[in-house]
């Protein structure tokens, strides 16, 4: 099953993500962009759904990060 | 100088001229004096003429000589005629002749003969007649006297063609000096030197005057000049530019608003203190810097330079004018700042409107493309609360454009503070336990029971600033005090103090600003439009009233809203009493029975579903008979009464009960709407009428009506303080309270109890539906009716009962379920809310049959740990949670519903703990 990370601050979009894509993949969900960072530490999505408006850091902060560390740079991001 | 020159010039002219004059006067002196000459020659050569003849006459014409000489009588008789001939004035006549020695003799002596003297000389000089009289004529001579000019005319008197003797005629002495009076050269020349003197004084005062006016022009000139500087001075002093000219790089002149700016007196100052003005004035951006207009910067200010290049008095000459920007351009920064947030906001917006708006659709197409229910409650809580929240969005928004077009009208009505107070309590008191905040409002006894505003706008006001006050408060507490004030203009002050979070100094002013919010970041935390502060502040400015804020961050903040309101102590004098809707009034209400007698299944479904908000204690009967049967047994606060029943009709059902002495108000229900069917129903003692089909507003605001009518008191606030931890919005805790007989204990026992039964209503019901065991269900619901009606459950109550009833007649009322459900877990949420706040962990141990049962949780903590959805969800439904201990299940639950929030750190810290 390949791996989501999903990150956005808002619970009921989650819910629609996960009501969408619960089925099929498997789902990482990070309420904002320092636990989406955090969770990239130790697993290694697929693919990226980023929310850009967050509280604390936005989801462009976010991206750059992902881009700014090699290892990960390459993760495909979907905002 | 030159006008001394001048007046020599006049001076000469003035003399030459009178001189030319008196020469030409001169000249016609001497014409005059021939033309003299010829006349008085003529009349004299006339008069010697006669003279000869008479004398030549009277002698015979012999010799004179002789004939004188020979007669003496002769010679009188010629004196006398001589005498007589030469009548005219200054004239003598005389007859001169010589003697033998040449001398002189006068035959005729008119009246002076001693001529001879004078005329001696003359005579001597010509010896010879013929050489005087030449040709034998006339002459004329004169002789210098030293006072006067003799004339004498000279006449030779000839006897046979030879001259014999003279006729001498002397002219008038006076006419001849009159006459030569004006040949006198020198009296010419003193005459011109008179007139040459009078002329130099005429022209002297001339001159003098002339010379008066001129110099009073030339000062009138120099005053007119020295006006006409000083104004262009003031013009120039007046500029609020700064203007300075410039000559060979030198300042030769700047106005006052130099000085001012510079804070210096003279121009001198300025050179010592800044050296150069064109060191001062260079542009800031110098690579795009027009030459004769750009900006620079000065001590601070902004200023558009402006050069000029001019040329005066044959110099060049620079004009440079210094306008000050800096306002200008601060309004410029202002406006970019207002469209700046204005640009902010509409990005909020959109982000604000798409939240829910994506919920909303999202989920709704999830709901329609799953089959099965499952969450479906869940979803649809979250679409109605996104739903609200859209709401809310698009009002504020509308409130808004409203303010800004300034329609926004206040209706003041007269009101119960009481009811307002309770109105605000009961919105808030759910998310007060929600994020266990105290929420207490206390209202000071001296204000009156009425207050006369827009209640409506108030309470936007006061819900607003409670409602911030609960969304950026996490803990602590949330007041709303209302007191009076004994300032004249301000006599009612609402006081909103939280313990949130607070807000900076700086961002203070502009709070109450539209489309700003404290901090941006605040959007995204907590979300919001930042319109509801402008709104609210414009409200208030529209109340005339003022709205002050005292805030510390991190430690709390307290608006302050000073109102003018009209009070009043007794509502009746109301003229406009407040019925804010009967629908919110008719909420207020508690412990109501209505008696609905309604024979027609369909309308007692309608009737009921209308009331079903209220939470009455409703009861149908579908006739007549049974009306008064029922109220027999019980005395109802209203009945509605249906007209045409089976067995016996409204009227004659109203008609028996009236002879009971039955007082309960009694409505018609009709499909009879005429005049005479209302009247008919008045008459039969039913109190008021509501045609079919039933209008809901007209059945609400009749109710109300009568209900007001009883006077059923509404709850009020000041005497409610002590009930306020039995308040509940599911269900009448003091019904429940009377039932047993305030035992407190027995209270949170039975509700701890029915917390226990019915946590799990979602998950046994649904199993209890798909087993689809008739029987099973029944019961299931009998006991569900007893025990949510033993605990007053306000909604679930009438729900669960109705649904019961539709089993019994078999006709499984299934869209109940859904609402039971939904009912259900809002009752329990409820219940467990206030457990867990009377701190009863005890008590339910105490009803804790099961035992310690605990979960292992490190599988669901290591896919906590890892924020793999999928992982977390198949944890959790590895874990039974039914057969828990009440502790445990709370845990549970929390982590469950955490979980739900994909709030996963906090889900693992309840597990550590």
């Amino acid at each position: 099953m390949k791996k989501i990370l999903i990150v956005d601050d808002t619970p009921s979009n989650i819910d629609i993500l996960v009501g969408y894509l619960g089925e099929n993949y498997e789902l990482l969900i990070a309420l904002d962009g320092f636990q989406a960072l955090s969770i990239l530490e130790n697993d290694i999505p697929d693919l990226i759904l980023l929310d850009i408006r967050m509280p604390g850091m936005d989801g462009f902060e976010v991206c750059k990060e992902i881009k700014n560390n090699s290892s990960i740079s390459q993760m495909p991001v979907i905002f | 100088m030159k006008e001394i020159i001048r007046y020599f010039i006049l001076v000469l002219i003035g003399i030459g001229s009178v001189y030319y004059v008196n020469t030409q006067f001169h000249t016609s002196l001497q014409d005059v004096k021939n033309q003299f000459d010829k006349t008085e020659l003529a009349s004299l050569e006339e008069l010697a003429f006669n003279i000869e003849r008479t004398i030549y006459k009277t002698a015979n014409n012999k010799s004179i000589i002789t004939a004188l000489s020979q007669d003496a009588s002769k010679r009188d008789e010629l004196e006398r005629l001589l005498e007589t001939m030469a009548i005219s004035k200054y004239k003598y006549a005389y007859v001169v002749t010589k003697n033998e020695n040449d001398r002189l003799t006068f035959l005729l002596d008119g009246a002076l003969n001693q001529k001879a003297s004078y005329m001696e000389p003359f005579f001597s000089q010509n010896k010879e007649w013929d050489t005087i009289f030449k040709d034998g004529k006339a002459i004329y001579f004169q002789e210098q006297g030293v006072e006067s000019v003799w004339m004498t005319y000279l006449y030779p008197l000839k006897h046979e063609g030879k001259i014999e003797a003279v006729l001498a005629i002397d002219f008038s002495k006076q006419v001849i000096l009159e006459t030569l009076s004006f040949f006198d050269p020198l009296q010419g020349l003193l005459d011109t030197i008179l007139i040459g003197f009078i002329i130099i004084l005429l022209l002297s005062i001339i001159f003098a005057i002339q010379y008066y006016l001129k110099n009073k022009e030339s000062l009138k000139h120099k005053q007119e000049a020295l006006e006409t500087q000083e104004f262009f001075k003031e013009v120039f002093d007046s500029q609020s530019s700064i203007v300075v000219t410039v000559q060979n790089d030198k300042i030769t002149n700047v106005n006052k608003a130099f000085f001012d700016f510079f804070g210096i007196k003279t121009i001198k100052e300025f050179e010592e203190k800044y050296h150069s003005l064109s060191a001062l004035i260079q542009p800031i951006e110098k690579e795009n810097a027009n030459e004769h207009s750009y900006e620079a910067s000065i001590n601070n200010h902004i200023f558009t330079v402006t050069t000029k290049d001019i040329i005066f008095k044959n110099e060049p000459l620079m004009i440079v004018s210094l306008s000050d920007v800096t306002q200008l351009e601060k309004a410029t920064e202002d406006a970019k700042q207002a469209n700046k947030a204005k640009s902010e906001f509409l990005a909020k917006m959109s982000h604000e409107i798409r939240t829910p708006m994506n919920a909303i659709i999202g989920l709704t197409s999830l709901m329609l493309d799953s089959d099965g229910k499952e969450k479906n409650v869940d979803f649809l809580q979250k679409i109605k609360t996104s739903s609200h929240s859209l709401l809310t969005i698009i009002n504020e928004i509308l409130d808004f454009s409203k303010v800004e077009a300034g329609k926004l009208e206040l209706y003041n009505t007269c009101f119960e503070l009481s009811s307002l107070v309770e109105k605000l309590k009961s919105m808030f008191e759910y998310q007060a336990k929600e994020k266990n905040l105290d929420f207490t409002i206390l209202v000071d006894e001296s204000l009156p029971k009425c207050l006369i505003s827009d209640s409506g706008r108030l309470e936007q006001i006061l819900v607003n600033l409670i409602g911030n006050a609960f969304k950026f408060t996490q803990k602590g507490s949330i007041e709303l005090l209302i007191k009076g004030s004994n300032n004249p203009n301000f006599n009612t002050i609402f006081i909103i103090k939280d313990s949130g979070i607070g807000i900076a100094k700086e961002k203070q002013n502009t709070l109450f600003e539209a489309f700003v919010q404290a901090d941006n970041s605040i959007t995204r935390k907590y979300g919001g439009t930042g319109l509801g502060l402008a709104i609210t502040k414009q409200i208030i400015s529209l109340m005339n009233g003022e709205v002050e804020l005292e805030s510390t961050q991190n430690i709390g903040t307290t608006f302050i809203i000073k109102l003018n309101l009209e009070h009043r102590n007794n509502c009746d004098v109301c003229t406009k009493p407040i019925v804010p809707s009967p629908k919110k009034q008719l909420k207020l209400y508690q412990n109501i029975s209505i008696l609905i007698a309604e024979d027609n299944a369909l309308n007692q479904e309608v009737i009921k579903g209308m009331l079903n908000p209220f939470g009455f204690e409703i009861t149908i009967v579908d006739n007549g008979q049974k009306c008064i049967d029922e109220c027999k047994m019980k005395m109802y606060d209203l009945i509605l009464m249906d007209i045409n029943m089976p067995i016996m009709g409204g009227y004659e059902a109203t008609g028996k009960l009236k002879e009971m002495g039955y007082k309960t108000p009694i409505i018609a229900l009709s499909a009879n709407a005429r005049a005479e069917d209302v009247l008919k129903s008045l008459e039969c003692g039913m109190v008021d009428h509501i045609s079919k089909p039933i209008d809901k507003d007209i059945l609400y605001s009749t109710i109300t009506k009568y209900l007001a009518n009883k006077e059923i008191t509404i709850k009020s606030t000041q005497n409610e303080g002590e009930d306020e931890a039995f308040k509940f919005e599911t269900l009448n805790a003091k019904a429940l309270l009377d039932d047993i007989s305030n035992n407190t204990t027995l209270f949170e026992t039975l509700l701890g109890r029915f917390v226990e039964d019915y946590q799990d209503y979602e998950i046994v019901s649904k199993k209890l539906f798909s087993d689809n065991d008739e029987k099973a269900i029944k019961d299931y619901f009998h006991k569900f009716k007893s025990t949510s009606g033993s605990i007053r459950t306000l909604k679930l109550f009438p729900f669960v009962e109705e649904y019961y009833e539709s089993l019994q007649n078999g006709e499984r009322k299934t869209f109940l379920e859904e609402q039971i459900a939904v009912e259900t877990i809002k009752v329990v949420d409820e219940l467990k809310i206030f457990l867990v706040n009377q701190k009863l962990k005890s008590t339910i141990d105490v009803v804790d049959e099961e035992g310690e049962y605990l979960l292992d949780y490190s599988e669901l903590q290591l896919a906590l740990e890892s924020k793999n959805f999928t992982k977390i969800k198949s944890a959790l439904a590895l874990l039974d949670g039914s057969k828990l201990s009440k502790k445990e299940k709370t845990i549970f639950e929390k982590v469950s519903e955490l979980i739900k929030n994909y709030k996963f750190n906090e889900a693992l810290e309840v597990i550590k703990k």
